[in-house]
């Protein structure tokens, strides 16, 4: 069976990667502003305004691309669980409806993490790995978002603020590529496995 | 050789990556070409007190400067919404730092134009050492700003502090303005008119100086006198416009508007 979601995942994962290659860089020259802001602004403002508006655009890339992603694991998932109890539309619905999300996007990965862990062979490893991340996404989700708007919000924001919020940037987006990796991985290895455990 | 070619094939997903990447990397450099933007956006009203001179009025100062490229003309509109900009060319760069040369030189003349004044309102002659002493405590507490417009209000100031005056009186006036002190006593004029008006009425002027240069105006374009009014009425301004000719017209202004309030007081007592 050939997966239907394996380009994407690819492409999801490295674009993820690129993501948190440029967080990580947003969050050097954060601390730079945090320890020398003189020097922030000789040598790396320039360098934190590409650096944040290639970011800026490549969060919107990744989020489309994210969803198709995830339309698209949840037909694999229907075709390797056929008891999964999430169509591919309504995993869209818990990741795009608001408020509703808080509860949709961890249950989503609690699903996928306890049918890796329970029904699944030679994967187990994946889906403890991707239940683990399910809380610790939306809690950092959430803040960043919350950051996020306070420090657009206010003229003068404090150093600490600006620095917590790109320390929470960073991790979701390690977070999310942990989790894109691990799903992709886990469908990956239950495909070689199947003719085994199916 | 058909292996070969099999080979060297590119994968589909590091193709569809690198075009996607394309767009960040494009966005990201549009918006770093050069593009020179001069900008003025309003400032803030300063009272003298945080120069250290003991009075109750206040000079008012606007933004200006010049951005390279988008990104910093976005990045300085987020940090100044009412920020207006102009195009101009990669010569603003070096246009801005002679600007700045010649507004220190200029601020450290109108500091000493405004001192003597004062002093010369004075019953008591002030000795040349104290004038010195004076004039470099200001220019060392202006050293911030730069362009000679707030020597008007920094002589008005002075001569509050050395008369022991308060125009405001005590806080029921804010008194801002702008205008060069010259050495003759004359208000010279100035730039940046619009913005300082705009800046003056946001924190709750109620009177404004401006010099009286409609008769002797050299530049191209409008007066400061002109202009103030034209701005006053276009932005529907509820601080009033006061064009000085000299710093005693300005001085007379503020003493007949604390006598008037005196006698006010004095009636409704």
């Amino acid at each position: 069976m050939k997966l239907k979601s394996e380009l994407m995942s690819n492409v999801l994962s490295l674009l993820l990667w690129a993501l948190v290659v440029l967080s990580a860089l947003e969050l050097l020259s954060t601390i730079i502003y945090a320890i020398d802001i003189d020097f922030f602004i000789e040598h790396a403002y320039s360098l934190n305004g590409f650096v944040n508006l290639s970011s800026v655009v490549l969060y919107y890339i990744i989020l489309v691309i994210y969803l198709i992603w995830i339309y698209r694991i949840h037909m694999d998932l229907i075709a390797v669980f056929p008891n999964y109890p999430r169509s591919p539309g309504s995993s869209l619905a818990c990741m795009m409806v608001p408020f509703y999300n808080f509860y949709g996007i961890p249950s989503t990965y609690n699903w996928i993490g306890t049918h890796y862990s329970r029904e699944a062979i030679g994967v187990e490893k994946q889906g403890r790995i991707i239940r683990w991340l399910a809380a610790p996404l939306i809690i950092f989700f959430f803040i960043t978002n919350v950051l996020s708007k306070y420090i657009s919000r206010i003229d003068d924001p404090s150093t600490t603020v600006l620095l917590v919020h790109s320390a929470f940037e960073f991790t979701l987006y390690c977070i999310f590529l942990t989790l894109c990796i691990n799903v992709s991985r886990g469908l990956k290895n239950i495909q070689v496995n199947a003719p085994t455990a199916y | 050789m058909a292996q070969k070619l099999t080979k060297l094939r590119i994968r589909p997903d590091i193709l569809i990556v690198s075009v996607l990447l394309l767009l960040p990397i494009s966005v990201a450099t549009y918006c770093f070409l050069p593009q020179y933007y001069r900008f003025t956006a309003p400032g803030e009203i300063v009272s003298v007190q945080e120069i250290g001179v003991n009075g109750s009025v206040s000079f008012c100062y606007v933004r200006e400067g010049y951005t390279r490229n988008l990104y910093e003309r976005w990045s300085l509109r987020r940090a100044m919404p009412d920020a207006q900009f102009v195009p101009a060319d990669a010569s603003a760069k070096d246009e801005f730092s002679n600007v700045e040369e010649i507004g220190e030189q200029a601020r450290n003349e109108t500091i000493r134009n405004a001192v003597s004044s004062a002093g010369e309102q004075m019953d008591d002659q002030v000795s040349d050492d104290e004038l010195e002493q004076r004039l470099d405590t200001l220019v060392e507490e202006t050293s911030n700003y730069y362009g000679d417009s707030l020597g008007l209000m920094l002589g008005i100031g002075l001569v509050e502090e050395e008369q022991h005056l308060d125009f405001s009186g005590n806080g029921r006036y804010v008194i801002s303005g702008t205008g060069t002190m010259e050495a003759d006593h004359t208000v010279g004029s100035v730039g940046g008119i619009r913005d300082k008006l705009r800046t003056a009425e946001k924190f709750g002027a109620d009177y404004f100086f401006v010099p009286k240069d409609k008769e002797h105006f050299y530049y191209e374009g409008l007066s400061n006198e002109e202009e103030a009014e034209l701005v006053a009425q276009e932005l529907h301004l509820s601080l009033q416009v006061v064009p000085v000719e000299t710093m005693e017209e300005a001085l007379d202004f503020l003493r007949t508007l604390n006598h008037l309030d005196e006698e006010n007081t004095a009636n409704e007592t």
